[in-house]
């Protein structure tokens, strides 16, 4: 392959960007001329050759710009070749329906067959051709119809009865490719020569040869290249593509080195570790196995990016924010100590509604050493997945804790140096995930503890 | 003259001639380093090289404010928001206080068997002995709590709350002389100059309190011993503002930090501001980042000056407290008042908070040097332990407990009935962590009969430094940091995380 400077890549890649612009601008030509043409309103015609040839003049420059690009490589050829010859044909139609639109040539057989009607048709039949063609090289064949409704589906995979039945490639690696691979190794864009959509097509390798060694995780191209820093040039999926799962990774070394990295080794054929048996039972549906009950209470709510405007406020008022896991939206509120007194604890009922906005967000909550009352807690009843509360040092009483009872999550309470007694024990026990609750220095006894019996989840902490 | 001179010169005419001469050094000095300057831009994070003072301290996030790492993390839900680890320097004898072996009081004096020794390197201080006598240890071991953890005589209130506890008995490390052992256990390498633990933790997670240093090294006082050097809480290559602050014993933790006589707080605020304005200067010159640490450091000790004698003041503490750490907290620098102090540290939003015990390094006379440094930690450490519990905070503050490594089954010395030395021994020893996300009661790993070999689940100290950093939701092979060409790590290339370990 000729070397190609970075600098023309570098150009290359505007590519996408600008070839949108012709676009638009071709196809609100024709838009206009069929206006004209329906209101009969003559002025809209005058705008006609400008919109030709901005037209021409952005597809002009996308045609430069993707052969720059398309100097990367990587692309099929008889596609990419289709994709520049359309674009190369818009191009010139749409300068050619300039010069006859703005009167600068007239081509006489046309003058009957409504010039610029045919001609602009024909010029966006093309457009589209190309468009099509840019398309598929960029998502791959089948992205288009892949979801369309009289298109026949691929027939899933049988379904299994249990999980050592599961062979491991079909079963659990393709997908993994298909979800972060395939997007630029396929049939008919293959980055570096590497097609992963089926078996065969990985097998055979890239243009540096072949990427997996069965049984040899230290010769396998693709092994290396999946498990490189973030930062590396060479890491794969390259940067701003979601990189494979901890798990993912450990899937795919199993399957090269135990599995031998072919397609027909079961799961029940091979010593599996751990990691990969309870991976692979979740994305088979089977019910994980060896999952404890604290493991089940690990389960996090879905990944929502924040909302920034609500944090930055509600940080302005004092809360301190922290991201629990970065990136996952689900984040620790604190209240610093004495930031709630009796004097000002009014304001702060309006201050807690500002919370609400990130109320799902919201796991952690550290309240303690804060005058919350019964009143101001109620509000934080709304926050349905907290896990951890803490309200040691608090004004809170019984009547308080019984309006937490929507907790469903809760799984730690912090009531140390309160004024609670035993009789929310019935209402801590309704709260299903609840295991700790912190009750030294309360009106709750060592007596009451003991009273608890031994048969129940809920453990009471209490101290000297 | 040029106007940009005009910030740097002094009103001062004698001054002012001065400041001429230094201007043409000045000038040829800075035509040179520039091309420096500009490597060095490049070599630093651009945004950190090139970033006005100002803006770094306005990203100094105070408390209250929205924090999300800019290096990713955490990776992973942590368990961990804060950790006191009880570093106990010497090397305690695992023999004498958790590593049960009955079967050795059978071969009282016998020579210890090639097999087991397999060779091994001694230390310069016992290799030359003429025979390797075993010397089972004296001390009463019994069975405690529901885990039935085995432990001595010597820790009445530990064994308290062995339920509590997860013993490690198979650490492991490669160190057997104290310095490169405990530099090892803090910073992951015998060799000075990587950053320790908390300085990792500290530039991973930042700052819960910005009041407080992140990170507060806590020295029991007059206890002699292996000394200790402030690498082992140190930056190592990480910037500067992450090393630890070593509160002093007794009773003014932090020196020069209360104001002189008659000078008012305003006019130091004052200073501070003209200081401020003179270091950007010079940074916005320079770009090095140690002039904005340096920055923030002025800014802490600013703060300080409140929130120390706040949090070191023991008087709102009630009586029962003192009475579960015992009486020696009541005196400022012990171990005891130490524990005390480290509950409060943590209380207050302090990440990393450290203590160092020093003194267990029993080469001779070694059942009465462990009993008497028992006797010195025991109840402070249950006490902490406890009192973590009852308000709360055990199930995010890990609790670690250990020293650099353990000491041989074999007498140093002469061994009789009732004495014995112990030399190094880093093939084996005990350490226990206890708290967030660490199974409670149980014993993990084993070793052999004389508790020098381990026979079953090896935790070398990459591994545990792996499991603590894990626990704070960190994948110890991304917390990088890139220094003299490569991305240096806790754990270098090595560590596992113990699963079997975690809750």
């Amino acid at each position: 392959m000729q070397e190609v400077s970075d600098f023309v890549l570098f150009l290359g890649r505007f590519h996408p960007l600008v070839v949108h612009l012709p676009i638009g601008f071709l196809l609100f030509a024709l838009i206009l001329e069929v206006a004209e043409r329906v209101t009969k309103n003559g002025a809209l015609s005058a705008a006609v050759p400008i919109a030709l040839l901005s037209g021409a003049i952005s597809a002009f420059l996308a045609c430069i710009l993707g052969y720059m690009l398309s100097l990367g490589g990587g692309y099929d050829e008889d596609m990419l070749n289709g994709h520049l010859w359309f674009g190369v044909f818009t191009t010139l139609t749409a300068f050619f329906a300039w010069l006859v639109k703005s009167d600068r040539l007239s081509v006489k057989f046309l003058q009957k067959a409504r010039p610029n009607m045919a001609l602009l048709t024909v010029m966006v039949v093309l457009l589209g051709i190309t468009g099509h063609y840019g398309g598929n090289l960029t998502h791959g064949e089948d992205y288009l119809v892949k979801y369309a409704p009289f298109r026949e589906k691929a027939e899933p995979l049988p379904k299994l009865a249990k999980l050592e039945d599961a062979t491991v490639y079909p079963y659990l690696v393709q997908p993994v490719f298909e979800a972060k691979c395939t997007g630029c190794h396929n049939a008919s864009k293959k980055k570096g020569g590497l097609a992963m959509h089926t078996f065969d097509a990985l097998i055979a390798g890239g243009e540096g040869g072949s990427v997996v060694t069965p049984g040899d995780l230290g010769n396998s191209e693709l092994v290396r290249r999946i498990s490189l820093p973030q930062d590396h040039d060479d890491v794969m999926p390259p940067e701003g593509k979601t990189p494979l799962t901890e798990q993912e990774t450990a899937l795919v070394k199993f399957w090269i080195e135990q599995a031998q990295g072919n397609q027909e080794a079961r799961l029940g054929d091979i010593e599996v570790p751990d990691e990969v048996r309870q991976f692979a039972a979740a994305q088979l549906g089977f019910a994980a196995e060896g999952g404890t009950a604290e493991g089940a209470g690990d389960e996090l709510p879905a990944a929502v990016p924040l909302n920034m405007e609500a944090v930055n406020q509600v940080v302005a008022l004092g809360f301190g924010v922290r991201e629990l896991v970065d990136g996952s939206g689900l984040v620790e509120i604190t209240l610093p100590d004495h930031s709630i007194s009796k004097a000002n604890i009014s304001e702060w009922e309006k201050h807690f509604e500002l919370l609400l906005p990130l109320k799902d967000q919201i796991l952690w909550m550290d309240l303690g050493g804060n005058a919350i009352n019964d009143n101001l807690l109620r509000k934080v009843s709304e926050f349905g997945n907290l896990r951890k509360l803490v309200l040691d040092n608090t004004d809170i009483t019984d009547e308080g804790i019984a309006n937490l009872v929507n907790l469903k999550n809760l799984e730690s309470l912090n009531l140390y140096n309160t004024q609670v007694s035993d009789h929310i024990v019935p209402a801590l026990a309704e709260m299903p995930k609840l295991k700790k609750v912190y009750v030294w220095r309360t009106k709750i006894t060592e007596d009451d503890i003991k009273g608890l019996g031994t048969d129940t989840k809920l453990e009471l902490i209490s101290g000297v | 003259m040029c106007d940009g001179h005009d910030t740097l010169r002094s009103n001062n005419k004698d001054l002012q001639e001065v400041e001429k001469h230094w201007d043409r050094r000045h000038f040829l000095t800075k035509t040179s380093l520039g091309i420096g300057a500009l490597a060095l831009g490049s070599l630093l994070k651009t945004e950190k090289a090139f970033a006005k003072a100002g803006d770094v301290l306005a990203n100094n996030d105070p408390v209250g404010s929205f924090t999300r790492n800019k290096l990713g993390l955490p990776h992973h839900m942590p368990k961990a928001k804060r950790i006191v680890y009880l570093f106990q320097s010497g090397g305690p004898s695992q023999l004498d206080m958790f590593d049960y072996k009955p079967k050795l009081k059978d071969m009282f004096g016998q020579d210890l068997p090639p097999s087991v020794r397999q060779g091994q390197r001694l230390t310069g201080m016992s290799a030359q002995q003429s025979s390797f006598p075993i010397a089972p240890s004296i001390m009463d071991f019994k069975q405690y709590g529901e885990s039935r953890a085995w432990v001595s005589e010597l820790l009445p209130h530990t064994s308290k709350v062995v339920d509590d506890i997860c013993f490690i008995k198979s650490m492991q490390t490669e160190q057997i002389n104290h310095d490169p052992a405990i530099t090892f256990m803090q910073t992951g390498n015998q060799l000075p100059g990587r950053p320790s633990i908390g300085a990792w933790l500290s530039y991973g997670l930042g700052s819960d309190n910005e009041n407080l240093p992140t990170f507060i090294t806590l020295i029991t006082k007059g206890q002699g011993g292996q000394p200790l050097y402030s690498r082992l809480w140190g930056n190592g290559f990480l910037p500067t503002e992450h090393q630890g602050v070593q509160f002093r014993s007794g009773k003014d933790p932090v020196l020069y930090l209360s104001d002189p006589e008659n000078y008012d707080g305003n006019d130091r605020r004052k200073m501070l501001d003209y200081l401020g304005k003179l270091n950007t200067l010079q940074n916005d010159a320079y770009g090095d980042p140690e002039i904005v640490a340096r920055m923030k450091q002025y800014e802490m000790a600013f703060r300080m000056q409140t929130s120390v004698p706040e949090v070191t003041d023991m008087s709102d503490e009630p009586d029962y407290i003192f009475d579960m750490y015992g009486e020696d907290s009541r005196e400022p620098g012990t171990y005891a008042a130490n524990c005390l102090m480290a509950r409060k540290l943590l209380e207050k939003g302090v990440k990393f908070v450290q203590l160092y015990h020093q003194g267990w390094d029993q080469h001779i006379a070694c059942p009465g040097g462990v009993r008497n440094k028992c006797k010195q930690t025991d109840q402070g450490t249950a006490a902490l332990l406890q009192d973590l519990k009852q308000r709360g905070m055990l199930e995010d503050t890990l609790v670690v407990w250990g020293g650099e490594f353990g000491r041989t089954v074999y007498s140093q010395g002469q061994l009789t009935k009732d004495n014995y030395g112990r030399d190094h021994h880093p093939k084996a020893f005990t350490m226990w962590m206890a708290g967030a996300g660490v199974k409670k009661g149980i014993t993990y790993g084993e070793t052999d009969d004389f508790s020098y070999n381990v026979v079953k689940d090896p935790v070398h100290v990459h591994d545990f430094h792996a499991t603590l950093l894990h626990l704070f939701g960190i994948d110890h092979e991304r917390l990088t940091f890139k220094h003299q060409g490569r991305r240096f790590r806790l754990t270098d290339v090595h560590g596992n995380v113990v699963k079997d370990l975690l809750a």
